[in-house]
């Protein structure tokens, strides 16, 4: 017990000092998971919205694929990747594998069907109660998209929301294809796993704490938002 | 807002041998209507009588399973902007009532250097200029009728299809329903509203359309109709027994 408040407290001074290579490791981690998030939103959303409003042969194909996908294993992600992107795999002259990118990629991969899972159900459920009415008004659906998106902002941002948790989360296929390269590839959660192998508590519980306090500082800000909305 | 010839040129309305069929259930059965003019026509019925249905089939947003419709020889489609129908339960988008109506703008292709105005007059008109920039959201059910309205006035129609609109109103809220809809036949509107409320239809209709059943049994100038009815049905329902 003593063991682990003594950890605690080390991991708190480490936070409070600012410690280089904490920040290093918080920054590269924000910017790998926020790129992610935020192109798989723009893939996501509006493919969400398209299956949520419009039927066509193969529709519920392609809607159980997606559902089928938000529970993708990230080490299969992570796999599929690696053989993809490595010195002898299709793209591997692309020279992406242990590079920050590659890792963008796999956690767009596992966060786009959860995005687009979640939109496709918010904007399907939006559109069937506006559907006689946009009729009855002779609304065609291209005219009623991005007022059903706005319409539906506040569930949307909590589907963002909840791939961002995904994404700063994973583990498994960004240690994959990213490699855990201290200074280059080495994120929050790679660190906690790699450190507590060690037995370097301080660092891990450090960016454990960190990871929670970025997890509340998210959700604080999209409740103010959605506060503010009326 | 449309002249008197403007209105006449999408009339006769004329239902032919029109039926709607779900799986067993026949829902409207063989009807055959004409309206010529621009009398207030009222489809009145008890609940369930296949009222709204023939509405919606009149505005094209659903098609009969049997049987024709046609204004002035066209069939009916939802995107002839001449005509407006107002739902028993309308929807808006979460935005402000100025939005709503100029979403509606933007349907009919009238440019932003007009819509202003028109935004404006349809506010004025239907008494929302006070809660133009509120969200639909926070609307009552009369402003949420009344909007309803704004968003058929702003486009002028010439004909105005209304599905029970007053039916969650209270008194005050249907009376000021009933002016502003007023203003829409001064202004030669042809208006064609479903309701089972006896009284209102007394005060709205100059002929009556009653419906039992998914059958039309009456078509008749609403004086002879409420004195002289010809079925003991509709006799039965102007007397409350139905």
């Amino acid at each position: 017990m003593q063991d682990i408040s003594g950890a605690l407290a080390t991991a708190l001074q480490l936070i409070l000092q600012l410690e280089p290579d904490l920040v290093e490791i918080v920054t590269l981690s924000l910017q790998v998971s926020i790129s992610a998030v935020l192109i798989a939103a723009l893939i996501s959303i509006p493919l969400g919205t398209l299956l949520g409003t419009y039927k066509f042969p193969g529709h519920g194909f392609i809607c159980g694929i997606l559902n089928t996908l938000m529970g993708l294993p990230p080490v299969v992600v992570g796999l599929a990747l690696y053989l993809l992107l490595s010195r002898s795999g299709p793209w591997g002259d692309l020279n992406l594998l242990f590079t920050s990118t590659a890792m963008i990629i796999a956690q767009c991969i596992l966060v786009t069907p959860i995005i687009a899972s979640l939109t496709l159900q918010t904007i399907h459920d939006l559109f069937q109660l506006h559907k006689e009415q946009f009729k009855a008004l002779g609304a065609p659906v291209h005219q009623t998209l991005i007022p059903l998106v706005w319409d539906a902002r506040n569930s949307l941002m909590t589907a963002v929301l909840a791939g961002f948790g995904r994404a700063s989360a994973e583990v498994g296929a960004v240690l994959i294809v990213g490699g855990n390269i201290n200074h280059i590839t080495r994120v929050m959660t790679t660190t906690i796993a790699l450190e507590t192998s060690k037995g370097n508590l301080e660092l891990a519980m450090a960016l454990g704490i960190i990871l929670l306090i970025i997890s509340f500082s998210i959700t604080s800000v999209m409740i103010l938002i959605r506060n503010r909305t009326p | 807002m449309p002249d008197t010839s403007t209105c006449q040129q999408y009339l006769p309305l004329t239902v032919s041998h029109v039926s709607y069929q779900v799986h067993t259930d026949m829902l409207l059965d063989d009807v055959n209507l004409e309206f010529n003019d621009l009398k207030r026509s009222i489809i009145l019925g008890h609940n369930g009588a296949g009222k709204s249905l023939l509405l919606k089939l009149l505005h094209g947003v659903i098609q009969p399973t049997q049987g024709q419709i046609s204004w002035s020889q066209q069939p009916p489609n939802t995107q002839q902007y001449w005509r407006s129908l107002l739902l028993q339960k309308p929807s808006f988008f979460a935005r402000s009532v100025r939005y709503n109506i100029e979403f509606v703008l933007n349907l009919a292709g009238i440019t932003k250097a007009q819509q202003a105005h028109l935004c404006d007059e349809a506010l004025n008109v239907c008494g929302l200029v006070h809660i133009a920039d509120r969200n639909t959201r926070l609307l009552s059910g009369g402003e949420a009728q009344k909007l309803s309205l704004a968003r058929a006035w702003v486009l002028k129609p010439s004909i105005l299809l209304m599905d029970e609109p007053t039916v969650a109103l209270d008194p005050p809220s249907v009376i000021s329903f009933e002016n502003i809809i007023h203003e829409f036949v001064e202004n030669h509107t042809k208006i064609i509203m479903t309701t089972h409320d006896l009284a209102q239809a007394k005060r709205m209709a100059d002929e009556v359309v009653f419906v039992h059943n998914g059958k039309v049994l009456e078509h008749s100038p609403a004086e002879s109709f409420f004195q002289q009815p010809h079925t003991d049905t509709a006799q039965k329902f102007i007397s409350g027994e139905l």
